[in-house]
């Protein structure tokens, strides 16, 4: 055990120095990078937690660290970040205390210092990454095990965290819901203890005193819980179930006495590693994914002793990529990036195609499976390879989805892009290019399919909130460029008279391109999406108006990341990540 | 059906009885309909060629990678057609000399026409600027494009082939009754070879014209498109089963598919939609053919 | 009215033989057809025809090919719809038909193709569709076995239950279809030409096996071309003659010349018309052909001569003259055509060299049945008709007019597809092929198997004619009046050896069954 664990260490030492040796932006020896983070307290475990691991990561990659606590306060945040920006600090992490932080935000950003937001998410998209939980589904969770501990039946007492404060809104949208779906769930109080322990136990004598007939309390988080926990134990009743989230570590001391039902564990001082690691990628120019989001796990008195988790000694790293195709640039790149870093980090790399069928990606998985991978990268030919997951999941080999996103939760992490926020963003571009009027046709992928359905959920609510644009033909061409051509020889058939086409992907524009040439029309603004390198071609000559780029080969890169991390149980990776997009513009 | 499909969509919409889209209809039916020529010869001898819509591909694909290293138009043109009779001879010659199913051999075929179309393009798109190349696909011949010329040329030749011709007259009897035709001294591997020959043929020509008309080349050309081919065929009312049916019916098949699909997008119809109007229209044509094929047969 | 009554209700099943020969009454008839008529876009098949069948009696139905046989019995399986008149069972009006309902009510088909899967069991075939089941879906093979294995007895053969259709022959899986039948409870059994492609012996056990069905009080509409076997069989016979009725009479009321002119509606004499032709040159030699007694045979076709191969089916006969032909490779023997050796590979070849062949089954080898008369005869001289690969269509034109005037097949047009012409129309087809072509020597396999009276005396001309032409003709029959009528020497085949050859002033009937059915070996 004891040399097991010393080889853990020796691999995360290794694994330090090889961290260290991908950042070819980082002239660690000509200038030490500076990072600064403003918290939003210190006197909050969790926070401090959030702190500790920024701090001891950072240092750790040979970064100077600056941490100043806000102590909740707006005020005194703004003046911290005004600070950190004084002292010349080369990234911002940030965990604002109220999204309305975004003011200061965007100050350091005009500056030229790139911002990570941590935990607290703000309404600004000039935010480079944001890493935190995603508070609706853990209250979603969190509300779910308990009605099932219930068994359906009881009163139960709710305590909301700060009112207004995202995490706790966001919760209560996670978890009211499921509470007003169960029938027998009757919720007899409902109070904000802003997440404070002394509050919660002055709220709960009171609340105590007028319902004394409860049979739960779901408390946003433990700090409350706590509270709770101590006004129950006064009144000498121990026959009520108290819920907490954020497994503080009296939180799960109290867990562990049966005192408390059930806290959620958010890794947080992984959530502060990752962060300074995002940092230290940024500061190199760097991709880094634009929102990722960290896992949750449930604490119990069953679970809560069981070891933390187990540590391969495997240094020799084998990692599987199935990719969905290798015959469309996109998904060869996404294949590349996985397959370079692998080798980068100093592990092998074995990448099978699957020729966009399920079948054969299912006995690719299995041939990799035997083969004795240590992690599954996968980009999935289709949703429905959920299958294809489990049996890797089962075989006990963490899986990475890449791109494509499978519902199942076995998955440890998926890393890709966001077609909603794609279809917005493109749609934004040209509305805003068309100056607000126009006659644009639009061009849908393949009926059905994901990629297609979420650009045009994106898309669509923008164009029609633009009342000077009008939609006059709205048709698939598949993703294809022959049937683009045809279909858009059609369309200026029927209606010649148009300013722009939109196109969910560059395919078609290429095809709406030979369309519109072969009739002499230079007056169309056609745009297209992914980037192909003809597209990059005809935008440089002014033939297409705009495309998007996703950094796919970067996405490979993370995969293999978070891959070889989670393989070698070292750092907890985010469950969900969303990759950026850039426009590309003549 | 034609006639009806068409005097339902000119009813529909003002736009489609305009000479421009009538054009832009045969110009856009020409390509499938040049490569489902050759697949009425291949359906005629009872048999079948999956690989087309892959040939497509690597024809496209070589005729623009020949162009791109310097070759001439006529050059890249002449690569594109010759690759597409070569994969079609080797079809038949496996199919006739192998004496395996012609569904599995062009299967097999289309397998590997993807894969060195893949292989040799690395996955990205071929662009070729070539205005003499572009010719064929853009141009026009008075006021004829060049694709519905092609089209034409293709079809009269082919109608002269299969009406005019022994080998013509050789096709129909192996579709009828292959045994009975080997017993009448018809060479039966021979004229089955050609068959798939001059279907390859046609589809590396169509290959060669949907390249210039987009102006670039990819490897995931086509994909499918062999179904529409036989879709035209069948419509046309040449009989999967061989031996029955002709050239003009393909025609008629391939603007049907073309007239929909034009009008559809005319009409503006919803995505979703479009299918089924597609598979319904294509069922009632062959219905509607059968019920008359029978009452003027009986 | 009272026996009638009593006979549907003792049905099926009884073995009383209460429907009297001599009583003509129509209360007894099971099948009363009236004023049926049925059109072809022009061709008028059926012209009100009215035709009944008594209960338990074999009645013959008779005609020249085209004159509405199959027609008839189409719309009595419900295959086709007649366009006026209709029929009734028992008395009593049919008027939804539809062949699954048909069978229901009794009345079951035998065709000439046989309506069986090759690579089921004999008795997954009888039950087919109908199979007892243990529960829905799952077949109780026992109880199946069981019951085909009863169905076989009643008719007297022994066959395997188990065994596969495609290892039967010919006649045995015409007893399954009988079973098939049986299984149905048929009332009314349609045969359809049954006896076609059988041999003597064979025959026999099917005649066997139809009076045993009479016994079991099963009636029959027996449908043949062989009048001797009417005179042996059938109780009744009627005459159809371009899709009218002609006349029914009493079997034992007429005589055979009788039929023959209700059916061609004139005297033609029903012997084979040997046209006298001196044989000149050696055409065909073929050497190394296995023999008697593992000793070497030869066989040679002079010019203007007719050499039969007599044999029972499977001897072995049809097998030779494919390899003669290189529709299968030549195994033993060396060629010799017109004094020159030659090797032949394809059938390709064959022709070339001068050798045709009208093969034994005209549908599935002989003919392209969507295809025109004129493609069909055209189609292996069509390099010849052609001047570059382009086919000269005034040429055919006139070539196929020719030989449609010439040999008589009555067609509309030549553009008229073959599947529509009468079986001797078609087999008239399949030999105007080889008349259009030049060839030194043709094989006939069976020319007139499937073919009227009319037809075949016609086709015997057409031979004739082609004798006189100086070709040599290799005749494979298996009648065998025609092959001593028709041949100039008669080479017998048993087991694929050549094992006697008799010239025609020789030739003995009983000499040559003797050698065929293998009795010289003892």
């Amino acid at each position: 055990m004891n040399k097991k664990r010393s080889l853990h260490l020796l691999v995360i030492i290794a694994l330090f120095s090889v961290v260290g040796a991908w950042l070819p932006g980082v002239p660690a020896q000509a200038q030490t990078l500076r990072l600064g983070l403003s918290v939003s307290t210190q006197s909050n475990s969790f926070y401090r937690s959030l702190a500790q691991g920024v701090a001891d990561e950072g240092k750790a990659l040979g970064a100077e660290v600056t941490v100043l606590s806000a102590d909740d306060q707006l005020e005194k945040q703004i003046s911290d970040v005004e600070d950190l920006i004084a002292a010349d600090i080369d990234v911002l992490l940030i965990n604002a205390v109220q999204g309305e932080a975004v003011g200061v935000i965007e100050d350091a950003i005009s500056m030229g210092i790139p911002v990570i937001t941590l935990q607290r998410a703000v309404a600004s998209s000039q935010v480079t990454s944001h890493l935190g939980t995603d508070n609706v589904l853990i209250g979603k969770l969190a509300a779910e095990w308990l009605v099932d501990k219930l068994d359906g039946q009881g009163k139960v007492v709710v305590l909301e965290g700060i009112p207004g404060a995202a995490s706790s809104e966001d919760r209560k949208a996670g978890s009211t819901p499921v509470f007003a779906a169960a029938p027998g769930i009757e919720i007899v109080a409902q109070q904000t203890a802003e997440y404070d322990r002394a509050t919660a136990l002055s709220v709960m004598e009171n609340i105590l005193q007028a319902t004394p007939d409860i049979d739960a309390v779901f408390c946003y988080n433990d700090e409350m819980a706590m509270g709770v926990l101590a006004a129950l134990e006064a009144e000498g009743r121990d026959d009520v179930l108290i819920t907490g989230i954020d497994a503080l570590p009296d939180a799960v001391e109290a867990v562990q006495q049966g005192k408390l039902a059930m806290t959620i564990r958010i890794p947080v001082y992984d959530m502060g590693r990752l962060g300074a690691r995002y940092a230290m990628e940024v500061a190199a120019g760097n991709m880094v994914p634009v929102q990722s989001v960290i896992p949750a796990v449930f604490v119990t008195p069953e679970n809560v002793d069981a070891a933390a988790e187990p540590a391969p000694a495997d240094t020799e790293l084998l990692i599987g990529v199935s990719v969905s195709t290798q015959s469309n640039s996109f998904y060869r790149s996404l294949a590349e990036g996985a397959a370079a870093e692998s080798v980068a980090l100093g592990y092998k790399a074995n990448v099978l195609s699957a020729d966009d069928q399920l079948e054969k990606q299912l006995s690719d998985v299995e041939d990799l499976i035997a083969a004795d991978i240590d992690v599954l990268l996968i980009n999935p030919t289709q949703g429905e390879a959920v299958g294809v997951i489990e049996d890797a999941a089962r075989a006990g080999i963490p899986v990475i989805t890449m791109q494509r996103a499978v519902a199942s939760s076995q998955v440890t992490s998926h890393l890709g892009t966001d077609n909603v926020l794609i279809g917005k963003l493109a749609a934004e571009w040209l509305v805003d290019k068309l100056d607000g009027q126009g006659k644009v046709v639009v061009l849908e992928g393949i009926p059905g399919a994901a990629s297609s359905e979420d650009r045009k959920a994106g898309s669509t609510p923008v164009f029609a909130a633009a009342p000077g644009i009008e939609i006059v033909a709205q048709q698939t061409a598949e993703y294809d460029r022959a049937t683009a051509l045809s279909v858009m020889e059609n369309i200026l058939q029927a209606t010649p008279d148009i300013d722009a086409v939109f196109c969910y992907n560059d395919e078609m524009a290429m095809g709406v391109l030979a369309a519109l040439e072969a009739e002499g029309r230079d007056d169309v603004l056609i745009t297209g999406i992914d980037a192909l390198p003809d597209a990059v071609e005809a935008v440089q000559q002014g033939k297409l108006a705009m495309t998007i780029r996703i950094p796919v080969y970067d996405m490979g890169r993370w995969a293999a990341r978070f891959g070889a991390w989670t393989a070698l149980g070292e750092i907890t990776v985010p469950v969900r990540n969303v990759i950026p997009i850039e426009f590309i513009t003549p | 059906m034609l006639i009806l499909i068409c005097a339902a969509v000119s009813l529909l919409t003002p736009r489609f009885l305009t000479e421009k889209n009538l054009i832009n209809v045969v110009r856009q039916s020409s390509l499938n309909g040049i490569m489902a020529g050759g697949m009425t010869l291949v359906i005629l001898t009872g048999g079948i060629d999956l690989s087309v819509g892959s040939l497509l591909a690597v024809t496209s694909v070589f005729a623009a990678g020949t162009l791109v290293d310097g070759a001439s138009p006529t050059q890249a043109i002449l690569v594109g057609v010759a690759i597409g009779l070569g994969f079609g001879l080797a079809n038949g010659l496996i199919i006739t000399i192998g004496d395996v199913a012609p569904f599995i051999v062009t299967l097999g075929t289309m397998t590997i026409a993807r894969g060195v179309a893949l292989i040799y393009t690395n996955g990205a798109p071929i662009v070729t600027a070539n205005a003499d190349f572009r010719y064929i696909g853009r141009g026009s011949f008075g006021p004829l494009p060049m694709p519905i010329l092609i089209l034409l040329i293709v079809y009269v030749l082919v109608y002269l082939l299969l009406n005019r011709t022994t080998l013509g007259g050789y096709l129909y009897a192996i579709g009828g009754n292959q045994e009975a035709a080997r017993l009448s001294g018809v060479p039966v591997k021979v004229c089955k070879t050609i068959a798939y020959a001059i279907s390859g043929l046609l589809a590396g020509l169509t290959g060669v014209i949907l390249t210039a008309r987009l102006g670039s080349a990819q490897p995931n050309l086509g994909v499918g498109d062999e179904l529409d081919a036989i879709a035209a065929v069948v419509i046309g009312g040449t009989s999967l089963a061989g031996g029955r049916g002709g050239i003009i019916g393909t025609l008629v098949g391939a603007l049907i598919i073309g007239v929909l699909s034009n009008g559809l997008n005319l009409m503006n119809v919803n995505a979703y939609y479009q299918p089924i109007v597609k598979g319904a229209v294509i069922l009632i044509a062959i219905l509607v053919d059968r019920r008359v094929r029978a009452t003027s047969a009986a | 009215m009272t026996e009638g009554r009593i006979a549907e209700e003792s049905w099926p099943g009884t073995t009383d033989g209460f429907w009297g020969m001599g009583i003509v009454t129509t209360s007894s008839d099971i099948l009363e057809m009236r004023g049926v008529s049925k059109c072809f876009s022009t061709a008028v098949a059926l012209d009100q025809v009215d035709f009944s069948v008594r209960q338990g009696e074999v009645h013959a139905l008779i005609g020249e090919n085209g004159a509405g046989k199959s027609t008839l019995i189409k719309i009595l399986s419900g295959a086709y719809q007649p366009d006026s008149g209709g029929f009734s069972l028992d008395g009593k009006p049919v008027l939804h038909r539809s062949p699954a309902l048909m069978q229901r009510l009794g009345i079951s088909v035998i065709y000439q193709e046989l309506n069986l899967v090759p690579h089921l069991s004999v008795a997954r075939n009888i039950f087919l569709g109908h199979e007892p089941v243990v529960v829905p879906g799952v077949i109780d093979f026992q109880t199946m076995h069981r019951r085909a294995a009863e169905l076989v007895s009643q008719l007297g053969v022994p066959i395997s239950t188990h065994a596969l259709v495609t290892e039967l022959g010919i006649a045995e899986q015409q007893l399954v279809e009988v079973a098939k039948a049986l299984s149905y409870q048929v009332r009314l059994l349609v045969m359809d030409e049954p006896t076609a492609p059988l041999s003597e012996h064979e025959a026999e056990t099917l005649f066997d096996v139809v009076r045993r069905l009479r016994d079991r009080g099963v009636t029959v509409i027996y449908i043949s071309h062989r009048l001797e076997e009417i005179f042996r069989l059938a109780d009744r016979v009627t005459v159809l003659r371009d899709g009218r009725v002609v006349g029914t009479r009493m079997v034992h009321e007429v005589e055979k010349d009788d039929l023959v002119r209700m059916m061609v509606g004139r005297d033609i004499k029903e012997h084979h018309p040997k046209a006298e032709v001196e044989p000149g040159e050696v055409l065909l030699r073929v050497r190394g052909l296995p023999g008697r007694d593992g000793e070497t045979a030869e066989l040679t076709i002079r010019a203007g001569e007719i050499v039969a191969l007599a044999g029972l089916v499977g001897s072995g006969r049809t097998e030779l003259a494919r390899r003669l032909f290189g529709a299968e490779t030549l195994k033993t023997g060396a060629m010799e055509l017109k004094g020159q050796t030659i090797a032949i590979r394809s059938t390709r070849q064959a022709i070339r060299a001068g050798i045709g062949m009208v093969p034994e089954d005209r549908k599935t080898q002989g003919l392209i049945l969507d295809r025109s008369v004129s493609d069909n005869i055209t189609l292996p001289i069509l390099g010849r008709l052609s001047r570059g690969s382009f086919i000269r269509r005034g040429l055919i034109r006139d070539l196929v007019s020719n030989i449609i005037r010439e040999i008589d097949i009555r067609v509309f047009s030549a553009r008229q597809a073959v599947r529509t012409l009468s079986g001797g129309n078609q087999q008239k087809v399949t030999l105007a092929k080889w008349l259009a072509g030049q060839c030194d020597v043709l094989i006939l396999d069976e020319p007139t198997r499937g073919v009227d009276v009319g037809a075949r005396a016609e086709i015997y001309q057409v031979i004739g004619k082609l004798v006189q032409e100086g070709k040599g003709i290799l005749l494979i029959s298996s009648d065998l009046p025609e092959v001593l009528g028709l041949s100039d020497r008669i080479i017998v085949v048993y087991g694929g050896r050549l094992v006697a050859e008799f010239t025609r002033r020789d030739a003995v009937a009983e000499t040559i069954i003797r050698f065929a059915s293998g009795a010289f070996e003892d």
